[in-house]
């Protein structure tokens, strides 16, 4: 081989271990320093050691010109590697909080890792070095570095999979961080791997060796994103400083007067842009980490109070749920006949703990239609179906009243469409039963028609009418209509808001006409036909 | 006589669905919790199941993750029957093969027997 590429190979993987080494000291010393207290910024040190070991061996080792001394630094270079697996697999845990429960694996990990520690230095671990391929020195395995290659894989590969784990159930900005983690210890190995292959005979140089720097890099960036508003800065500090140095470099340099006086003015005027951008950087990124933590903090807020509604309104309905059963059990005589005189007050009972257990409903799909929760169970079914079972529902309150209720059914049956059945039930519900409740000579006529792709369902009724003002603020929470709060204490005005939304959420929309006052009203309920 | 298991920790609840459904001539077992329920399922191997999903200890859903994991009961079918009405455990239940999530304020106990004759029909 020409001895000139044979020095440039040298000198390339030189270089790479190097490059590593530099890097892995400076980023581990940096993160440590930054928090000497927190064990994840301890045992990223750690980490960055042993990679820093190993990365420096690498370097001395590929500059070694005899084999007694590439043997050595072989054997350095294990030290190293023997750590980075364990350190790693600490790393992550301490990162992801779950050291308790890997205590055992850990404990192991670092007595096992520390006997191969102590073997590295005899014949069984690198048993000599020879050369191979373009390498001059390249190590051979002894017998006890077959089964700490299977464990140091074996620990590298589950710290990745408790990060996967981790990935598919963490939120915010831990599942960011594992993200990136995952990335970086994905490309470094993906890379680092590499260097093994020789070591088997397997005729590929170590040429993903340089990853290493960019994993170290990643994975530093990632962990201390969210902790310090360092990295980005330091980029800036640095490259601001670099520009600088150079602009100094030529001002003192230069050799005319005018061109001294330009070369100090432009490094003052550096000098000033530079210290503004530093400015910004570090402004925006406070910004940005004070606006990640509050959005945070709202998500947290967030689930705690749906799971607050949720349970508030279990506690509620629970109770109801015995009086409504208990008073429906006695008027259907499972107790035995009750005195004549107590069927009317045993109606109103029953009567308004349905209009409690309606409210508690109401105030629940509120809560979820304001947090946009709300979800759909589509489902195919005949518009018509839902229609009937709700006129069905419905009948005997009309004949108490003595009022029609009618469902005029069309002759050719409509097609199924994608329905979330009980919240169209609900709506449809909703509008009848608001239909008899105001009217109270005549009654209520539903319809259903096919018209340009769509369905619009009419109920109209000849009660109470509307004014113009009512229609326009009827469909927002908390309104009724004039008759509703003359005639009724009954209902608190959100049926109407929560049947628009329930519509919108099926591309459907929700309106109503009214001639005027005293002369009825109509309300149209549109659905497309998917 | 159709037999069903009802896993309902409430007790005037339990009690009322229970004086219901024997109205109806139904035998009717009642569980205070998973454990017994599992317990009781296994023993008396019911025709039906309403679970209720805010239960002691262990809540309806693991209920039934035991139930499906028990060859021999697993097939029984299983109305859930809760007050809770939280979209997540309504998605859970369902996957773990629950028929149907029923809000139980919503029904009357005629209306749930009625419900349940239709599962025998």
């Amino acid at each position: 081989m020409n001895p000139n590429i044979h020095l440039f190979i040298m000198e390339f993987y030189a270089l790479t271990g190097l490059i590593n080494g530099i890097v892995g000291s400076v980023l581990g010393l940096f993160v440590y320093f930054k928090n000497r207290k927190a064990l994840a910024n301890k045992l990223f040190g750690l980490f960055c050691l042993a990679v820093s070991v190993w990365s420096y061996s690498y370097f001395l080792w590929q500059i070694s010109t005899i084999a007694e001394s590439a043997l050595f630094w072989s054997r350095g270079l294990m030290a190293g590697a023997i750590f980075i697996s364990i350190f790693y697999f600490h790393f992550i845990i301490s990162f992801l909080k779950r050291v308790k429960e890997h205590k055992k694996t850990l404990v192991f990990g670092y007595f096992i890792f520390t006997i191969f520690f102590f073997l590295n230095f005899t014949p069984f671990f690198v048993k000599n070095v020879t050369p191979k391929l373009n390498f001059s020195f390249w190590p051979n395995p002894g017998i006890l570095y077959h089964p700490f290659l299977l464990l140091w894989l074996s620990y590298m590969a589950y710290s990745i999979y408790l990060l996967l784990k981790e990935l598919s159930t963490a939120t915010g900005v831990l599942k960011t961080q594992v993200k990136y983690i995952l990335i970086g210890t994905i490309i470094g190995y993906s890379g680092g791997i590499t260097n093994y292959l020789l070591w088997y005979d397997i005729r590929i140089p170590p040429f993903g060796n340089w990853t290493t720097t960019l994993y170290l890099i990643i994975v530093a960036y990632t962990f201390l994103k969210y902790h310090l508003l360092g990295i980005r800065v330091i980029i800036t500090e640095i490259s601001v400083g670099a520009i600088g140095l150079i602009v100094l470099i030529q001002a003192v340099t230069a050799e005319t007067l005018g061109l001294k006086i330009l070369g100090f003015t432009l490094l003052f005027l550096f000098g000033i842009v530079g210290y503004f951008l530093i400015e910004s950087v570090l402004k925006e990124i406070t910004l940005r980490t004070e606006l990640e933590k509050a959005y945070a903090e709202l998500e947290k807020l967030d689930k705690a109070k749906s799971e607050f509604i949720s349970i508030a309104s279990h506690q509620l309905r629970t109770p109801l749920t015995a009086i409504k059963g208990y008073i429906s059990l006695i008027r259907e005589k499972t107790y035995g006949v009750a005195p004549g005189k107590m069927k009317r007050p045993l109606k109103n009972i029953y009567i308004s703990t349905e209009r409690l257990i309606k409210l508690v409903n109401d105030l629940l799909n509120i809560s979820r239609i304001e947090a946009g929760k709300i979800e759909l169970k589509l489902e195919k079914l005949s518009l018509e179906e839902v229609i009937s079972t709700v006129a069905e529902e419905l009948k005997p309150i009309a004949q108490e009243k003595s009022i029609y209720l009618k469902w005029e059914k069309n002759k050719k049956t409509l097609s199924e469409i994608s329905l979330d059945r009980e919240k169209i039930r609900q709506v449809i519900l909703n509008i009848v039963d608001n239909g008899i409740r105001y009217t109270y000579a005549g009654g209520v006529m539903i319809k259903c028609q096919k018209t340009d792709g769509k369905y619009l369902v009419s109920i109209t009724d000849t009660g109470e009418g509307l004014t113009k003002n009512e229609i326009s603020s009827l469909f927002k929470t908390f309104t009724r209509g004039s008759a509703g709060q003359r005639l009724w204490t009954e209902g608190v005005g959100l049926g109407l808001y929560i049947a628009k939304k329930f519509l919108e959420l099926h591309n459907g929309k929700i309106w109503v006409e009214s001639p005027g006052k005293g002369q009825g009203s109509t309300f149209y309920i549109e659905l497309p036909i998917k | 006589m159709k037999k069903i298991l009802i896993v309902e920790d409430e007790k005037i609840l339990a009690d009322m669905y229970k004086d219901k459904f024997t109205e109806a001539k139904f035998k009717v077992i009642l569980a205070f919790d998973s454990e017994e329920g599992i317990k009781l399922a296994r023993k008396e191997k019911p025709d039906l199941i309403i679970l209720d999903i805010l239960l002691p200890r262990e809540n309806g859903i693991t209920f039934l993750e035991w139930l499906k994991k028990n060859p021999k009961i697993a097939s029984i079918p299983v109305i859930v029957f809760s007050n809770y009405d939280d979209p997540t455990t309504k998605r859970e239940a369902l996957k773990f093969g629950a028929k149907e999530y029923l809000i139980k304020a919503n029904f009357t106990p005629k209306e749930i027997v009625e419900r349940v004759k239709g599962y025998f029909r």
